[in-house]
């Protein structure tokens, strides 16, 4: 489901009559949206209708600090997304490097990768307190993972053969991980930044919903509070939108890095 | 600069991890190439030519017996000896030219002189055109022509083919034939050339060395004593090249074996 996802994403380049069918779907489902509760007497806490969402949106802006809080959980997004995966590909090449130890950590490895890591976020707050912090690193935790196991297995699959290559050639273990076994993982690392994108806002909507007064993931629980539906959806509705952001950020960084492959959809 | 090449009574024995057996690869292996000269290494497969291969470049020694480059034991990788596989080994982030350059970065250089060379290369394998390509532009045939100019660019003494056509179709393998056999006779490089083709063995070789099923070993090595060595396709013209393929095709016993 988390790889569907991508793919789907990466594949939206419509034209035509099917732009034409996309945008009547789109349509018709906000149509839905906005006059089927009425109709079925839905009460407005259970589904806000879109126009309901709609003057929501401007009332948060105005009475929510709704700019604020978005910037906050965009930035957290961002900062935990680039440190976490700092921290993941150079753990990843460090074990890539060195077989003893990545035989040694493996099982920790494994173990942790299957650990849910937003599990963490009450705990961190325990030790660190309501504030930003504990956020963060929920968020770097959660995107730590599938980066270093992406580029450690990517490390693992290098051509035996480019380096018999590169020896012949006289190259050094770091030459030969620079000028090899670096940009031949570029692929690995990118699809796990891709993954990574998506999981940031996972960590850091986890982070706001358990402790903290600032951020999307506190309007929503302020919002469930109050029983402001419309606030709850809004704020969905916004992590969704930081997320496609931060993916195709990615999709189009690794774009311009990998233009050496040949792609299918040309 | 070209450079003889003689292995003395070579064994390689090789641990086997799953089983615990010692696989024995080759054994007792002799046989020298001349300066300039190209031998062909005929043998099915399994028999341990590319162990040679790795041994020769340095890759790893031979449990007994030595390689002798100039009459120098081989002891590690050594810069004057280039190698080329089935596959291209181009590496698929860099351009031609830079994949050219390749080998060159661990010499003593300008970046112009890397260049100037690189180029000169691509030119002589008739690729100047592509030489800011991305491999994945270019065709089979092609990118075995930018491996060769690699292989060539460090101006090797010793030149190790392994079985340098066996991906490509049946025509590009004979206009590739040519055009190496001629690059090869233009640098006057000492070659090795292996191959499981034994058609190959005898229109691009001086001389063809037949090894034995596992473990190799040397059972039958003689001249080619035809003209057009620089010409495979004019070689294969000859009337004595059919006789040359069936005393392979003999000692090879290929007639005894079922499919
Ligand atoms: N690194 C290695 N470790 C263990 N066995 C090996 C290794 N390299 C080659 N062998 C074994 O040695 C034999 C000869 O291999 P190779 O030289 O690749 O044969 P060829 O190139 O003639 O087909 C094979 O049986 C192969 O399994
Ligand atoms: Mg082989």
């Amino acid at each position: 489901m988390s790889r569907l996802l991508p793919t789907m994403l990466s594949r939206w380049n419509p034209a035509g009559p099917e732009l034409g069918i996309m945008v009547a779907v789109g349509v018709a489902v906000i149509a839905a949206w906005e006059f089927l509760p009425p109709l079925f007497d839905v009460p407005k806490y259970i589904i806000p209708t879109f126009s309901d969402c709609l003057s929501e949106f401007f009332r948060m802006l105005q009475y929510e600090e709704l700019g604020k809080n978005f910037m906050s959980t965009l930035v957290t997004s961002v900062v935990g997304f680039l440190l976490g995966s700092a921290m993941g590909a150079v753990f990843g090449y460090l074990l890539g490097l060195s077989k003893l130890w990545e035989r040694v950590l493996s099982p920790y490895i494994l173990a942790l990768q299957i650990a849910p890591k937003v599990a963490f976020a009450p705990l961190f707050i325990m030790w660190f307190g309501y504030n930003a912090l504990p956020k963060l690193l929920v968020t770097i935790l959660i995107v730590f993972f599938p980066i270093l196991v992406n580029v450690l297995q990517s490390m693992k699959t290098v051509d035996r053969d480019l380096i018999n290559l590169a020896r012949v050639y006289n190259m050094s273990r770091f030459t030969i991980f620079r000028k090899i076994e670096f940009p031949s993982s570029m692929p690995s690392l990118f699809a796990g930044l891709r993954i990574g994108a998506t999981l940031a806002v996972i960590g850091v909507t986890v982070g706001e919903l358990v402790g903290g007064n600032t951020g999307l993931g506190f309007l929503i629980t302020y919002g469930e509070g109050q029983a402001n539906t419309a606030m709850v959806f809004n704020a969905i509705g916004l992590l969704t939108v930081i997320g496609i952001v931060m993916y195709f950020a990615v999709a189009g960084v690794e774009k311009r890095v990998l233009h050496y492959l040949e792609r299918e959809d040309h | 600069m070209t450079s003889s090449l003689d292995l003395k009574d070579i064994t390689k024995v090789f641990p086997d991890r799953k089983t615990g057996h010692e696989i024995t690869a080759v054994t007792g292996m002799s046989f020298s190439v001349k300066p300039g000269e190209l031998v062909a290494v005929v043998g099915p497969s399994g028999c341990g030519k590319s162990t040679i291969l790795n041994m020769v470049s340095g890759l790893y020694g031979p449990s007994q017996g030595e390689v002798l480059i100039n009459g120098e034991p081989v002891r590690s990788t050594r810069s004057d000896v280039g190698f080329m596989l089935q596959k291209d080994l181009l590496l698929p982030w860099r351009n031609i030219v830079s994949n050219v350059e390749f080998g060159l970065e661990e010499k003593k250089l300008t970046r112009k002189e890397r260049r100037d060379r690189a180029l000169s290369e691509i030119d002589r394998v008739r690729l100047s055109e592509f030489a800011f390509h991305y491999p994945h532009q270019l065709s089979g045939g092609m990118r075995q022509r930018a491996a060769l100019a690699r292989t060539l660019a460090i101006d090797p003494e010793i030149v190790l083919l392994d079985e340098p056509f066996s991906a490509l179709d049946a025509q590009t393998k004979v206009v590739l034939q040519k055009s190496f056999s001629a690059t090869i006779a233009e640098t006057g490089v000492t070659c090795l050339l292996i191959t499981h083709d034994l058609q190959e063995a005898v229109i691009m070789s001086d001389r063809v060395v037949v090894l034995s099923g596992r473990p190799g070993t040397v059972v039958d090595e003689f001249p080619i004593d035809l003209p057009h060595r620089d010409d495979p396709m004019a070689r294969s013209m000859e009337p004595g090249t059919r006789d040359y393929v069936k005393r392979l095709f003999d000692t090879l016993h290929l007639e005894d074996q079922a499919a």
